[in-house]
């Protein structure tokens, strides 16, 4: 009927997802190792009326078109992979990534999926697992009576037994080109796409470009809830906005009708 | 029927042209290097009215020496242009700029100044249109490297080094983290990859809108190199003023609700003429 009802709508609609964004965002804010979201907005198509540069007269062309555009909509909801804060823990297994890199985890189904979250657990037979039981790839397993678990910044994994330390293995880390890529599985985990590229897989720390390992610390949300609260009222603010051109819309749709008497 | 029938009517259709255009402002007032639009009104052709019954009076005395004026029929004269009605002439778009926003994406990049990103058309009319242009600084990396916007356009941009002068997309090495300074050169590893290509146009408010922030130029519209002023780490955003683009909301609303009242007055007048003045018997 009217352009400028559906226009609005859209804009409502966007604003609405820009909320459940935020929303999600400050639910994670105590997650380990969650990276926020944001919302990427774009214009929709324009409704070109009339062609700048078109022939007015043989030799006069005009100087604007005329274009009508049909509303915005969300394009994407990039993550912000920037540091997230450090919490001290003490757990010797808690690891946190100082850096760029991913744990690589392997899921019930066989399937890998990758973690920033490094708060890892020992499951019965003294592997390494996350707070779901997914096993790191590849596996370390500590033996039931080690001592002094030590966890180096380049993910090597000594162990004490009765006086001797030996090295258990290597943790490895994993990297993308792209990890905005990423898609996001839940439970804190991820899975590679052909946007985000295929993993690269190196040491800790040693490695260019890969982030080192901190024992006994978990790296916490990067939500930041300040930053959260204003994109919530920004959102709220256009939301209404919105509404209001809709409202006006209808208005001028009823006066429309009312010449009719 | 009556010209002002038409004109009101012609008046209600460019006010909800105009409203239009507001409502996607105000749908847009969180797009990203977004810039608003404003549509420009324009009357119709005037129509020039002529008096009928155009004679001048001549002071005159009758045969019996009474005062009688003599009419002297006149060549037609107009008595000016009666306008009938006004159209959306055009719409451009409004080039000021966007508050910045601090997100701290290390490939978000927002102008401070005049100036465009240039990127590579992949649409179906590539071949005349190779690139398109763009305020929206919200870059990504592709799964090959290249830098990207939101939609997966390459960015174009001038190497460096061997290829040094060309242009083509930006190919990041995923081994460093990413500077880009004021000019737009883009650093790796305290080295020089390339630098953003950006360009000015000398009536960019022409251009033509082709949706996800992108514009198209027109045809005998030249892209020149231009230096920019550019920030990592923050976005532009919308240009749209919501208590701007309220008022022009009302106004239109207002305008709208005062042409439907002229249609109303000018029916009710066409009802005098035909039901009033015009009964027979």
């Amino acid at each position: 009927m009217i352009r400028a009802l559906y226009t609005a709508a859209s804009g409502m609609k966007a604003q609405q997802t820009n909320l459940d964004i935020t929303s999600n965002n400050l639910a994670n804010v105590n997650t380990t190792g969650f990276k926020a979201f944001r919302a990427e907005f774009e214009d929709l198509h324009y409704q070109t009326l009339r062609q700048p540069g078109s022939q007015v007269t043989a030799n006069i062309t005009s100087p604007e078109g005329t274009q009508i555009g049909m509303g915005s909509n969300v394009v994407g909801t990039p993550r912000y992979f920037s540091q997230g804060d450090f919490q001290l823990t003490e757990n010797p297994y808690d690891l946190a990534i100082q850096g760029d890199g991913f744990f690589r985890v392997i899921q019930p189904d066989g399937s890998i999926a990758y973690t920033r979250d490094g708060s890892f657990k020992t499951d019965a037979n003294g592997t390494l697992v996350t707070d779901n039981g997914y096993r790191l790839d590849p596996n370390i397993t500590i033996a039931p009576n080690a001592s002094n678990v030590t966890i180096g910044s380049d993910g090597s994994v000594s162990q004490t037994i009765a006086g001797q330390t030996n090295i258990v293995g290597q943790i490895q880390l994993v990297r993308f080109t792209n990890p905005v890529g990423l898609s996001t599985i839940g439970k804190n985990l991820y899975q590679a796409t052909p946007a985000s590229g295929n993993e690269v897989t190196g040491i800790a720390g040693t490695d260019p470009g890969f982030g080192s390992l901190a024992q006994g610390m978990l790296e916490m949300s990067n939500v930041r809830v300040a930053d959260e609260m204003i994109r919530m009222i920004v959102s709220m603010r256009a939301y209404e906005a919105n509404s209001k051109a809709i409202q006006t819309a209808d208005d001028m749709l009823q006066v429309a009708n009312n010449a009719k008497r | 029927m009556s010209r002002g029938f038409y004109a009101a009517a012609s008046a209600m259709m460019s006010d909800m042209s105009r409203f239009d255009v507001i409502a996607n402002n105000l749908a847009n007032v969180n797009t990203t290097g977004f810039k608003r639009s404003q549509s420009v009104h324009h009357d119709f052709r005037q129509g020039f009215i002529q008096r009928i019954h155009h004679e001048r009076a001549l002071a005159g005395v009758s045969e019996s020496g009474d005062f009688a004026p003599r009419y002297v029929p006149l060549p037609p004269a107009g008595v000016g242009e009666l306008g009938t009605g006004t159209l959306v002439q055009s719409t451009w778009n409004d080039f000021h700029h966007g508050t910045l926003e601090k997100t701290e994406g290390p490939l978000d990049v927002a102008f401070q100044s005049e100036g465009f990103f240039v990127l590579q058309n992949t649409g179906p009319n590539a071949a005349q249109q190779p690139y398109l242009y763009s305020r929206d600084g919200a870059f990504q990396r592709n799964a090959d490297g290249e830098l990207v916007n939101a939609r997966g356009l390459r960015v174009m941009g001038q190497r460096t080094g061997e290829q040094a002068g060309q242009e083509g997309p930006i190919y990041i090495s995923d081994q460093y983290p990413v500077t880009i300074d004021e000019q737009g050169g883009l650093w790796q590893n305290k080295t020089r990859i390339a630098t953003l290509k950006v360009v000015d146009f000398d009536n960019p408010q022409l251009l033509l809108n082709r949706g996800n922030q992108l514009f198209e130029r027109l045809p005998e519209q030249v892209a020149f190199d231009s230096i920019p002023v550019l920030k990592q780490g923050y976005l532009e955003r919308s240009n749209v003023d919501v208590a701007g683009e309220m008022v022009n909301m009302i106004t239109a609303m207002r305008a709208y609700q005062i042409s439907q009242k002229a249609l109303q007055s000018e029916d009710e007048m066409t009802d005098k003429a035909v039901n009033t003045v015009g009964r027979v018997g």
